[in-house]
């Protein structure tokens, strides 16, 4: 077992090398007497791919991750052949082989194995894997759902970096949304049943990758088999009722096979639409008169869909080289519920988010001899156009799907980027008043008569090559290089209130278009002396934003970014450190004046700042894997990461509301994780992942610092915060438990009824998070001056837990599944965000009093019988007309009240879905 | 393989008709915004009061199809402006505003000053602006908005110029859609005075003929008849007429225009009192006139129906120390919506008055 071990980590060279491909290795041997055979025939997929040593082993390196089928021939012995041999991305698979003379029966392929990963120690990487098989078994439905299960996952932060500081890899294929990752979407979505595993790399990953300073999301998806076959799904909450029918829909078509020859292909579609597609857990509204004290769920123009279709097209080429055709198409619209649209919710704006991407990929396999070289020429194009804006009502077709793209009013203007026409008022926008729809009838608050008048449109292109090479030089050193760069297409437009003419009070349109420029280079050696295990490369990262930014000709960027692991194996534990430095672009939308829907934080006047760098982290990690027993292991990582040149909002003159993005901020996480799995053995799996961990940096933003002011009690000076002084990071999770727990029961459980074993072949899995509470920073009651530190609070802890229950079935021969998928069983009302000034969800009486205080004396006058305000039950003098504060007054009060209901401030309740799925 | 092909493309189709029969259910609904409107008066009656407002509300016009009444009512911001409304013929809650609402209006007083549905929902109205408080209008057109969508609105006549074969153009007086692009009013002078130097000024409007406007085009106006000195205009369709009010007569015309005809004269009228007459009204053949009078210095006035050019009231209608005004009547000639007020000058609601048959 040591001797296979030994050679295995001798020969690993794919772990870094290629993230879509793996490496298989084994030993052949003589079944009767156990003697090594010379000279073996080592076919994959029905190609010659190796020949064994002396020794009897073989290596096969760059195998596309995926199931394959493995067959070994010597003459003399009856060939072995044995098919669904999983090859994980970055790892070793080992298929040690008892081939047995002709005359002598035997079971085909004596041991399969895998290279323990756990304890593999030229794998630095802290790597949390997803496979196809964790996405079916555990209550996920998205790539995303399954990532936040991860440890040090919260939403899009990993490891209390801001959402945005991640990349995203497709196959190898770098897919970044550049343009404002931080804010947006990446624009593309990854069908569940496309991906054959995905991992989540958090520490020092390869210096091939760039581009991110907090985590590496890396998809492998699934060629196609050598046979047709695919899946039908389709999932609803439709059979619930009240409040837990959220009007879901979700059908999903998969198919892959042969198409000609070695050619195949995989082909999906993936639409789900759901009428609440933002639902929240807020609590019913008190008064009996607000319609949200009947039907709390759903809201109303809140509804959106995503269709997805993508496909897979595999090539081999003779015996050395595998050309792959990929495309991906999401579109994800929704219509945006607003509060103060609640009365007249058609008039609330939508938002449609399309993506698109294609890669080309020629791979290099390795021949049978001389120096193994695995090479991966990538080409890709991925383009993303974000609009959000005023919209039609919708007209569904089924359920939540329209059937149709979302028409943004006045795409047509953001696409010319025209900002002189755009200073007039454009067509077709009204002019937003005080709803008459209200229970309250009141003018204020709540708006009607036209929507804002918002525009704004981005759209970002992205050509990118990208070359891998990964070359075994002897037995104990691989050596890896490669490069990239990406020629980049952004255009940008904002206008606000289309329906006036800009001027005093609103300001011109903003636009912008530019083409930036991301190259990358790398070389990395991995090697093993003894029974040491390093890693060393450095890393090559260049930025320019373009000439045509600005007017004028900038600099580009460049920063040279070193990586070093060291692994070892101590009394049976692999110990890894790990130091790298890892540089990312900024945001491409902190480079021009506008703000991408992202209004509310800094203000809209802000000033991009086309001389951004760099953000940079230096991370420093220590990590420990043990296997406690066979099925059982323990991961501990310790890290520390120092944070420089993170984008931040500082004042620009003495305006707090205007400001400049600068490379200003500096920060430090420091955290350790302990990750304990069971894998899935005798029908049950569990995994318990937790972090604690310290995320804090200091706060230049204009908004938060210049509000803070202290008086010194001795001197009576104002005092503004230190400059330097480290506040927790917005996404600083101190303390996070992930648990899951997944089973399935034998076949011939449970009683009998009517000829059916109803518990039969049942599967669960249930999935337990705790998250303690996130930061956030008070403020008065205006909300403008903060009366505390920044992000000197916390929320609330979060806790949820997720079942999922599955029951395979036969339909005339087929194989079927029903399943029921609960999110959030308990229905806990966790706490998302919170109100600053006081602290809870809920807005203040004394708020409450002056809203509606300031409401009635802007608009004191009667308001008569005829007019569409008049409220009967308010008329309390019966005289055809609500007049005088007595009347009035208690009206804008329940106006106020109900405006101020806290919505979006809880995550979402109990969701329910039943789906139906069919296999052919 | 392929044998087994016909019969997994059936289970596959009785399963995707499983799942059409799952998704035939319905999703539950969104919560809605409650209806707080209502069509029907706060007190019916044969005379029913349909606006409060505590404001004046004026220049009622019945609209063709006799569903809603158009009137003019002040929306009681400090600009003074005047907004146009429409309001079901029964009552109850106003089924359309227009007011002014471009960024500058608040440094303007805004007024519109009569208005025209037509059934596909397009709205014809004038409108003026001039200086807060001042009482001379520097703007003043006839607009079509498309489906009462004012940011869609287009110019079809300036007001506030010469036209030939009519002279000054100041006002189009109670327009009516007689087409599908025709709208026909009575084009009228203001004139604009004060009593006093105190005095609040008062704008008397002088007629000057009934034209038809092509609204297709921009001032395209052509006369069908004149009409001196009227300042109020009704459209009876079903008697083919069109009546006009002077301060003491009313007249006729055929809506293909020529020549006016007296139909009554209130200066001609002997015993009793001298009565004015408000307004005037026709519908389902009738003409219907309010008249007010003081008698022994209490102001008085009731609503009559012309019968061979003799007044006859309306049963009920006779009010005390409070006034009818200006009158429309639906095509039918059944009901009224006049405006009321306290005394001369106390603000001005509308009413809903059934007429007997």
């Amino acid at each position: 077992m040591i001797r296979r071990l030994l050679c295995a980590i001798l020969v690993t060279v794919a772990p870094l090398a290629a993230q879509s491909t793996g490496t298989l290795v084994g030993r052949v041997v003589d079944a009767t007497t156990d003697r090594p055979i010379r000279r073996a025939e080592i076919r994959l997929d029905g190609r010659l791919r190796a020949v064994t040593d002396t020794g009897g082993e073989y290596v096969i390196r760059g195998v596309p991750s995926g199931t394959h089928r493995v067959a070994v021939s010597w003459p003399g012995f009856r060939a072995a052949e044995r098919d669904g041999i999983r090859i994980r991305p970055g790892e070793v698979t080992r298929v040690d082989v008892r081939l047995a003379p002709v005359a002598v029966q035997l079971a085909d392929l004596d041991a399969v194995g895998v290279l323990d990963p756990i304890l593999d120690p030229l794998s630095p990487q802290t790597a949390q894997r997803i496979t196809s098989e964790d996405l079916r078994r555990l209550p996920v439905s998205s790539l995303e759902d399954a990532i936040a299960l991860q440890a040090g996952v919260v939403g899009e932060s990993y490891r209390g970096g801001r959402a945005g500081q991640q990349a995203f890899l497709l196959d190898g294929f770098g897919v970044k949304n550049q343009l404002d990752a931080s804010t947006g979407s990446v624009g593309i979505r990854i069908p569940q049943d496309l991906i054959a595993e995905a991992s989540l790399v958090t520490n020092g990953f390869s210096a091939r990758y760039g581009q991110a300073i907090s985590g590496l999301v890396n998809v492998g998806t699934r060629d196609g088999g050598e046979r047709w076959r695919g899946r039908m799904a389709y999932e609803t909450d439709r059979p619930m009722s009240g409040t837990a029918d959220l009007g879901l829909d979700r059908l999903v078509l998969q198919a892959d096979g042969p198409i000609a020859g070695r050619i195949t292909a995989v082909g999906i579609i993936d639409l789900s639409a759901r009428l609440d597609f933002d639902p929240v857990n807020a609590p019913a509204a008190d008064n009996p008169r607000d319609p949200r004290s009947a039907t709390p769920r759903p809201l109303p123009h809140n509804s959106g869909e995503t269709w997805t279709a993508g496909g897979k097209i595999t090539v081999p080429m003779g015996e050395r080289f595998i050309a792959r055709v990929f495309g991906l198409q999401s579109r994800e619209q929704q219509y945006l519920y607003d509060q103060r649209y609640k009365y007249d919710p058609t008039l609330a704006p939508g938002r449609r988010t399309d993506g698109t991407l294609l890669t080309g990929h020629l791979q290099l396999l390795p021949g049978t001899g001389g120096t193994p070289i695995i090479g991966d020429l990538r080409v890709g194009y991925f383009d993303r156009e974000f609009v959000r804006g005023t919209v039609d009502a919708p007209d569904y077709r089924f359920g939540a799907f329209t059937g149709s793209g979302m028409t943004i009013q006045g795409e047509a203007l953001a696409r010319s980027r025209d900002t002189v026409a755009a200073r007039a008022a454009q067509p077709g926008f009204g002019v937003p008043t005080f709803s008459s729809a209200t229970p309250w009838g009141v003018p204020g608050f709540f708006l009607g008569g036209a929507s804002q008048g918002d525009i704004a449109w981005n759209r970002f292109a992205e050509l990118r090559s990208q070359l891998d090479v990964s070359i075994g030089l002897g037995t104990s050193t691989d050596l890896f290089v490669g490069g990239m760069v990406a020629s980049q297409e952004v255009e940008t437009f904002q206008r606000i209130a289309a329906w006036r003419p800009a001027g005093e009070s609103v300001p011109g349109a903003t636009a912008s278009g530019f083409s930036p420029t991301i190259t990358g280079a790398y070389v990395e050696a991995q090697a093993r002396v003894s029974d040491l295990g390093f890693t060393a490369g450095v890393r090559y990262d260049g930025f320019d934003p373009g000439g045509d930014l600005d007017n004028r000709t900038l600099e580009a960027r460049r920063t040279i970014n070193p990586r070093l692991a060291v692994s070892t194996v101590l009394k049976g534990a692999t110990v890894v450190a790990s130091i790298g430095r890892f540089s990312q672009p900024p945001d491409l939308q902190f480079l021009v004046d506008a703000a991408f829907d992202d209004t509310t934080r800094t203000g809209r006047f802000r000033q991009g700042n086309p001389n951004l760098g760099f953000e940079q982290a230096t991370q420093f990690e220590l990590s420990a894997r043990v296997r406690l027993r066979e099925a059982t292991s323990l991961r501990v990582n310790v890290y520390t990461k120092t944070l420089d040149g993170l984008v931040s909002t500082v004042p620009l003159g003495v305006n707090p509301d205007s400001s400049r993005f600068l490379n200003a901020d500096v920060g430090n996480v420091i955290g350790g994780e302990v990750i304990f799995e069971r894998e899935r053995r005798d029908g049950w799996g569990a995994r318990i992942a937790g972090v604690i961990q310290r995320a804090e940096a200091t706060v230049s933003n204009a908004f938060e610092l210049q509000r803070l002011i202290r008086i010194d009690p001795n001197t009576g000076d104002t005092l503004a915060a230190p400059a330097r002084a480290n506040f927790p990071l917005d996404f600083d999770r101190r303390l996070a438990l992930v648990a899951t727990l997944d089973g399935e029961l034998n076949p011939t459980a449970g009683p009998r009824l009517l000829g059916v074993r109803p518990l039969g072949a049942l599967s669960a899995a249930a999935v337990f998070r705790f998250g303690s509470g996130l930061p956030y920073s008070r403020t008065d009651i205006t909300g403008d001056s903060l009366v505390a530190e920044p992000n000197g609070s916390r929320l609330p802890a979060q806790w949820t837990l997720d079942l999922l229950f599955r029951r395979p079935i036969q339909i005339g021969g087929m194989a079927a599944g029903l399943y029921l998928d609960v999110r959030n069983v308990t229905n806990r009302r966790n706490e998302i965000s919170t109100r600053r000034d006081t602290g809870n969800p809920f807005a203040s009486e004394a708020t409450i009093t002056r809203l509606a205080e300031q409401a009635y004396l802007a608009n004191p006058q009667a308001i008569p019988f005829e007019s569409p305000r008049y409220r009967g039950w308010a008329d309390t003098n019966g005289d055809g007309r609500l007049s005088g504060r007595g009347e009035l007054y208690p009206l804008y009060e329940a106006a106020a009240r109900d405006f101020t209901q806290p919505l979006f401030v809880y995550g979402p309740p109990r969701l329910i879905r039943f789906g139906v799925e069919v296999a052919f | 393989m392929l044998r087994s092909c016909p019969r997994r493309h059936a289970r596959l189709a009785a399963i995707a008709l499983a799942m059409t029969a799952v998704a035939a259910c319905d999703h539950s609904d969104a919560f809605t915004t409650p209806d707080t409107r209502s069509d029907t008066p706060r007190a019916p009656g044969t005379i029913a009061q349909l606006t409060f407002n505590l404001r004046p509300d004026l220049a009622p016009i019945v609209t063709r199809d006799g569903a809603a009444v158009l009137y003019t009512f002040e929306s009681g911001e400090a600009d003074r402006d005047i907004c146009l409304a429409a309001l079901p013929v029964t009552g109850g809650t106003r089924t359309g505003e227009w007011c002014a609402a471009e960024l500058d209006e608040a440094t303007r007083a805004d007024w519109f000053a009569g208005g025209a549905l037509r059934a596909d929902g397009a709205l014809a109205y004038t409108r003026f602006g001039s200086l807060v408080f001042a009482p001379i209008p520097s703007s003043g057109a006839l607009y079509v908005a498309p489906d009462g969508d004012l940011t869609r609105t287009r110019k079809v006549v300036d007001l506030l110029r010469l036209v030939p074969g009519i002279g000054i153009l100041d006002q189009l007086v109670d327009p009516v859609w007689t087409g599908p692009e025709t709208l026909t009013a009575l084009a009228a002078t203001a004139n604009i005075a004060r009593a006093c130097n105190i005095c609040p000024w008062d704008t008397t409007l002088i007629g000057r003929a009934v034209v038809a406007i092509n609204t297709a085009g921009l001032n395209d106006l052509s006369v069908l008849g004149l009409a001196p000195e009227a300042d109020q205009l009704a459209h009876d369709a079903g008697s083919g007429r069109f009546v006009l009010r002077r301060e003491q007569q009313v007249l006729t015309m055929p809506t293909g225009g020529g020549a006016l005809t007296l139909v009554y004269d209130a200066a001609l009228e002997t015993g009793g009192p001298f009565r004015e007459i408000p307004g005037v009204a026709a519908g389902g053949g009738r003409i219907f006139v309010t008249r007010r009078w003081f008698d022994a210095d209490t102001l008085r006035s009731d609503i009559t129906i012309l019968v061979n050019g003799t007044p006859e009231r309306i049963p009920g209608t006779l009010l005390e120390r409070s006034a009818w005004g200006r009158a429309t009547a639906t095509p039918d000639g059944r009901r009224l919506i006049v405006e009321r007020s306290e005394g001369l000058t106390g603000s001005s609601d509308l009413y809903l008055v059934e007429v007997p048959q």
